[in-house]
């Protein structure tokens, strides 16, 4: 089996079957990180856009680190200048995903909702520590800040998660 | 993912005395953040992401196939000059031997047929070169990372 690292090295020389194996490998873990990071717009774009970039610059990947963490480097960057971007449309102030998104079921909270309420900074330790199962050492390289502020920034979101669930179960009752 | 022991939230409220000490509701967290289903079509998308970049990684596939072309040739051109002199020796040795036991017009003959037969081989050699770069790689192997 090739590893991912190898695979890279053959799409530097344009190699399609590397990159259909590493797009296999790889569809559904960075969709759904984007889709968590965005709330669900512009996942299209973001996921072409980050395939491009590591098209374009797969001869400058180090074959020594790792292709997930390079991977996901870029999808993080390009999510923040994606939310750096201003709104196509008007929108309530809060970073909420797009309605349509988020009223797609009965149930008062939903995991959509909950990470929306996290600031981007938290929800990127959170997407990428709890869905993706990453290590802090691996998040705080993908995130380039240090161990300690993915420790803290996770338990930030906590309190804040936490706060949320309460907020809610007092406005139910 | 929420009932794990390894579970990245309860690890995380193990190893931390504020969140064991407010009692924050990892469970629920846990059970809130796993609910509802993503609908993504990913390998919808990994499809569209294969039709548009199809012409960069074609670029690609040309400019490495010419680079390993020229490196090829360059490794491969090196030892002709000794190959070609140390076959002009060969002949010459071949028909000295041969003109000591036949008549030199046939001496000759023969050696041109085998100095003809070296040229296409050495040309044939030269030649295989690009169709063996132009190989198709093999597939990965598709097994998961």
């Amino acid at each position: 089996m090739q590893t991912d690292e190898v695979l890279a090295a053959r799409l530097a020389d344009g190699d399609e079957p590397a990159l259909r194996e590493l797009l296999r490998r790889y569809e559904r873990p960075l969709a759904s990180f984007l889709y968590r990071q965005t709330g669900g717009r512009d996942v299209e774009d973001l996921y072409q856009e980050t395939w491009l970039r590591v098209v374009r610059h797969a001869e400058r990947f180090d074959a020594e680190r790792r292709f997930s963490t390079w991977l996901f480097q870029i999808a993080v960057n390009l999510c923040r200048d994606w939310q750096r971007r201003p709104p196509p449309e008007p929108r309530p102030a809060t970073d909420e995903p797009a309605r349509a998104e988020l009223e797609r079921s009965d149930a008062a909270l939903d995991a959509a909702r909950l990470l929306a309420r996290l600031p981007a900074a938290q929800r990127e330790v959170v997407v990428l520590r709890y869905y993706h199962d990453l290590s802090e050492d691996e998040v705080a390289t993908i995130l380039d800040i240090p161990k300690g502020t993915v420790k803290s920034r996770l338990h930030q979101a906590i309190a804040r998660l936490a706060a949320v669930v309460h907020g809610e179960k007092r406005a139910a009752s | 993912m929420s009932e794990q022991p390894d579970n990245p939230l309860a690890a995380h409220a193990r190893e931390c005395e504020d969140c064991r000490g407010s009692a924050a509701p990892i469970a629920q967290l846990s059970t809130l953040l796993d609910a509802g289903a993503l609908a993504l079509d990913a390998a919808g998308l990994s499809r569209r992401v294969l039709a548009r970049v199809a012409p960069e990684l074609q670029a690609r596939a040309q400019a490495a196939f010419w680079r390993r072309l020229g490196r090829t040739f360059g490794a491969a051109l090196v030892p002709l000059p000794l190959l070609v002199v140390a076959d002009f020796w060969l002949l010459g040795w071949l028909y000295d031997l041969a003109a000591a036991w036949l008549p030199s017009a046939l001496a000759a003959y023969l050696v041109l047929s085998y100095a003809a037969s070296l040229l296409v081989l050495i040309g044939s050699v030269y030649a295989a070169i690009p169709l063996l770069l132009a190989r198709p790689t093999s597939e990965p192997d598709s097994a998961p990372a």
